[in-house]
């Protein structure tokens, strides 16, 4: 193939009109310009913008997850599962000597009053208590639960509908 | 600060210096590949405004190498992206610009052109590069990043097929 040693010699005169003028050259400038002008967009408007948005968006969205997550939590929550000891008076398998629980309860050696002040009581209830590390808020209470105040402060709960006590740090 | 600028007071290894020794080989080699001018004309822009934009690290003496690489891939993406046009409405009939003084050999230089358009892409590029722009096939292996005995077999075929072309002409 001795011609395609001559390609370029070839290509030279086959092509010949074929060349990177000076009108493509300023094309090329013009479109330099235009581009470089479309790179002064101000900051705020090319990149500060678009990144706020997207974080706004990316924030907007984890608090929609967490707030799902923390329905889930207060759902669950109800089901205690720390019951320090307690049971109806009228219970036969409750502890012995309750006294009536409209205005005492025994549990063990240490019988606890009704605190005096019901609307105060229920201020307690719709404030924070614990068993054990668990914090308690005051929609984990039933309607009608009974809550006596210990000479410890503790409070102690009586959940109406079975009689369960609770027994909460405060 | 740009080593590239489009500023035409900027120093020699600038825009303006390279355009003026680079861009005809630039827009002849994807005129080639393309057999469309305006199509080259495009590509050629392209190169040059990447390189304006970019502003790579070229090592002297590299700068066309760097071209060429970055023509062919917008050439090969075009080839691709063209697909349909090319095969359902046909290929653009590859237009000679030739010089005004007429030789004993034009015709038979303008039949190696246009048969060099009418290879494979894959085989244009290699014949191009090796004949054309005269590097070496290792040069084409680094500027394709294709192993050299691709590059030695690709040029090997492609010979072939431009003598059975050149031979049926």
């Amino acid at each position: 193939m001795n011609q395609l040693e001559h390609l370029r010699e070839a290509t030279d005169k086959a092509l010949y009109g074929l060349v990177a003028d000076r009108e493509l050259k300023n094309r090329i400038e013009k479109e330099m310009l235009q581009r470089g002008s479309a790179d002064r967009v101000p900051f705020f408007r090319r990149k500060l913008f678009p990144s706020l948005i997207a974080v706004s968006a990316a924030l907007v969205l984890c608090l929609a997850l967490l707030d799902s997550f923390r329905t889930e939590i207060s759902l669950t929550q109800p089901q205690l599962t720390s019951i320090s000891a307690g049971a109806r008076k009228s219970d036969p398998a409750g502890p012995a000597g309750l006294s009536d629980r409209s205005a005492a309860i025994q549990i063990g050696e240490e019988i606890y009053q009704v605190m005096p002040e019901a609307p105060a009581a229920i201020e307690i209830r719709s404030s924070l208590g614990k068993i054990g590390d668990e914090r308690i808020l005051s929609s984990d209470y039933a309607p009608g639960t009974e809550v006596f105040l210990t000479s410890q402060d503790h409070i102690i709960a009586v959940r109406a509908e079975d009689g369960m006590v609770f027994l909460l740090h405060k | 600060m740009s080593v590239y600028s489009s500023d035409s007071s900027s120093p020699g290894n600038g825009f303006s210096a390279l355009y003026d020794r680079y861009a005809t080989d630039v827009l002849r080699v994807s005129y080639y590949y393309l057999g469309n001018r305006q199509q080259a004309e495009d590509v050629t822009q392209e190169v040059f405004i990447k390189l304006l934009t970019a502003q790579p690290a070229l090592i002297e003496g590299k700068e066309k190498a760097w071209l060429l690489k970055v023509a062919l891939n917008k050439c090969r993406d075009i080839w691709k992206g063209s697909w349909y046009k090319r095969v359902v409405l046909g290929h653009p009939a590859f237009e000679l610009f030739p010089a005004p003084e007429e030789t004993d050999r034009i015709v038979e230089e303008q039949a190696l052109a246009k048969a060099v358009n009418q290879l494979p892409p894959e085989f244009k590029e290699v014949i191009l590069l090796y004949y054309y722009q005269g590097y070496s096939t290792s040069e084409i292996a680094d500027l394709l990043q294709l192993a050299e005995g691709t590059v030695s077999s690709r040029l090997s075929r492609a010979r072939s097929r431009l003598k059975a072309e050149l031979k049926e002409e």
